[in-house]
């Protein structure tokens, strides 16, 4: 008797897994079709990782089978939706593990693990007349922290209607005072500085005598989620107003120093500055640089003379210390404003500074722009993340803050970030991709990649390598802190690469850069006298 | 903008003895302590007054930089209420 062989049987899950295949070939054709790749701010959904639902019941087999194509890991089964969430290589982006998903006819179908948000978007009457604070994804970052009163912010400016019902809370109060005792009762050299001081008239009264105070107080801090009004980047906050301003709107060198001394005697950690003059002060300067010393950011105004500070320094922002934000503003369309002055190195950031409603003198409301406008948003932000991020440095708050702008591409040449601050992106240390990303072709052999040097020493930069048309972008380097450049020398000759970097802190990383494409150089000419090889002819001995 | 107005650093370590000598020689109204114990504010009139008393400061040693009291501006602008 013959012995009949036991035949190997194929897996009884790949068989389903191919018949569920030819099934929902004709259905997952029409459904992907239909369903066009979102295009969204990255901050619209989880990076990292996708969900999925599968057409077969052998969910596990099919999640293990795109494991070991592509690295993805089945992390949870939802079992209410009936999807997977499925873990993403680090090479891989949310969008290429979309299209690859989609194109799988196991999958039903695949989408971004898109973020939800307690939406704390604050009940303030006027609040959806506040664009800025949404251009900026303010509400992003709410849902990470709104009170920033651990981080007072001082305010040298024209004072401040602190009676206004918007701001009243968010007043900074001197708790080592005693009111109306006639007494200096914390020996900071004035007397009865309950609520900041007037350093015009050398009083305890800093109430506004302009408005522009008022109104740049309310972008940092009026009360949010109170019905009432507007909200600034802080629902909660501790402003400490210091009138140096005069009704008019001037103020001398000495009296701004003496309002940074007594923010930096009284525990701000944030200095406003929405002024600006065109004399540079070594007094000016060497108070600010106290101010660094003692950990503490100024935020200072660009200026409205729409110039480029690079060639014509507005002070205080044109100071060359590290403590020092320099803000431009920008409108709704993320456009530089007309009347903003911009400087590829002295200008750091722009924020919204046009047409910005805010808190005003006599409990009213009023719309203002310029600079000024810009400050408050990036002085309310450091607050912002500095409350949520206790333990960071001066210098981290502001790192964080320029390299986490979203990018736009009209400030490249004019801002030394080409950014637009990013709330949210800031709150959670999520960096901007690089700037100005691009690749030459040098020779047979290599290709350079360059890209803006306008990240902090946080940020490292990923730069992956497809060859055109190929189907796989690897990661050919990680270049770090500094470093604008990368020599590509493992490229063959006349052949075109595809190129994406994305930046890199201990915390995240960002979206990729647009791809751009290079080629490298065709291979020498060769031939030509001299070289070995082939047959030697003897030519006339007569000279032809 | 301009102010008549001089602000004067001495260098550290400079007694107040030799501050207030200098202050005195200089002929200038002493305005206030702007920073202490280092930082003075002095009248010193306007145009080539000022710039005669800043360059008559300098030749001390002990006073580390004199230069005019600059104005800083506000930079907001009202459009409506």
């Amino acid at each position: 008797m013959v012995k009949m062989c036991r035949r190997t049987r194929p897996h009884a899950a790949l068989i389903s897994l191919a018949l569920f295949g030819v099934f929902g070939l004709i259905l997952w054709a029409a459904e992907t079709a239909a369903q066009p790749l979102p295009v969204l701010p990255r901050s619209a959904y989880a990076a990292g990782e996708i969900l999925v639902k599968y057409r077969t019941a052998d969910r596990a087999a099919a999640s293990g089978i795109h494991q070991h194509r592509w690295g993805t890991r089945a992390l949870k089964f939802l079992e209410s939706a009936g999807v997977h969430r499925i873990k993403l290589p680090e090479s891989m982006s949310v969008r290429e593990a979309l299209e690859l998903f989609r194109q799988d006819p196991l999958v039903a179908y695949a989408e971004p693990n898109y973020r939800r948000y307690l939406r704390r978007t604050p009940d303030d009457a006027s609040y959806p007349s506040l664009w800025g604070l949404a251009k900026i994804n303010a509400p992003g970052a709410w849902d990470v922290a709104t009170n920033c009163g651990s981080v007072v912010v001082a305010l040298i400016d024209s004072g401040v209607d602190d009676l206004h019902p918007d701001l009243a809370a968010n007043i900074w109060v001197n708790t080592g005072e005693i009111a109306g005792n006639g007494i200096d009762d914390d020996a900071n050299g004035k007397i009865d500085d309950t609520r900041g001081w007037d350093f015009v008239s050398e009083d305890n009264d800093p109430m506004d005598v302009d408005g522009h105070g008022t109104h740049v107080a309310g972008t940092i801090g009026a009360v949010g989620d109170n019905a009432l009004g507007v909200t600034g980047l802080c629902w909660g906050a501790k402003i400490m107003v210091l009138q140096a301003f005069d009704a008019v709107g001037n103020a001398t060198v000495a009296d701004t120093i003496e309002a940074m001394d007594y923010a930096r005697g009284n525990g701000a950690r944030v200095v406003n500055a929405s002024y600006t003059g065109s004399e540079f002060s070594q007094a000016e300067k060497d108070a600010i640089a106290q101010l660094n010393s003692g950990g503490i950011l100024l935020v200072a105004a660009a200026g409205n003379e729409g110039a480029d500070n690079d060639q014509t320094p507005s002070y205080p922002a044109g100071y060359n210390l590290p403590n020092i934000i320099s803000v431009a503003a920008s409108n709704t369309s993320d456009l530089l404003a007309s009347f903003s002055n911009f400087g590829l190195t002295k200008v750091h950031v722009v924020a919204p500074g046009v047409s910005v409603l805010s808190t005003y003198l006599n409990d009213d409301y009023a719309v203002e722009s310029g600079t000024s406008m810009a400050t408050p948003h990036v002085s309310g932000l450091a607050a912002l993340v500095w409350s949520s991020n206790p333990g960071l440095s001066a210098a981290q708050v502001k790192d964080r803050i320029m390299d986490c702008v979203d990018r736009i591409p009209s400030l490249e040449g004019l801002i030394f970030t080409a950014g637009r601050i990013n709330a949210d992106n800031s709150v959670r240390n999520i960096p901007a991709p690089p700037s100005d990303f691009a690749a030459a072709g040098v020779s047979s052999s290599r290709i350079d990649v360059s890209w803006d040097d306008n990240y902090s020493d946080a940020i490292s930069v990923k730069i992956e390598r497809r060859q055109s048309g190929g189907p796989a972008f690897v990661e050919i380097a990680t270049v770090g802190p500094g470093v604008s450049v990368y020599q590509d020398t493992s490229v063959q000759a006349a052949t075109t690469y595809d190129y994406r970097a994305k930046g890199v802190n201990s915390d995240n990383a960002s979206s990729y850069t647009a791809e751009v494409s290079a080629t490298a150089a065709a291979p020498p000419s060769g031939g030509g006298g001299g070289g070995g090889g082939g047959p030697c002819f003897i030519t006339s001995l007569l000279g032809n | 903008m301009m102010t008549d107005q001089v602000l004067v650093t001495f260098r550290e370590g400079t007694d107040i003895s030799t501050t207030e000598r200098i202050l005195r020689e200089a002929g200038l109204e002493v305005l206030k302590v702007v920073s202490p114990p280092n930082l003075y504010l002095m009248r010193a009139g306007s145009g080539s007054a000022r710039e005669d008393a800043i360059g008559r400061l300098k030749e001390y040693p002990e006073v580390l930089y004199a230069e005019r009291n600059d104005v800083r501006a506000l930079k907001g602008d009202r459009i409506h209420g």
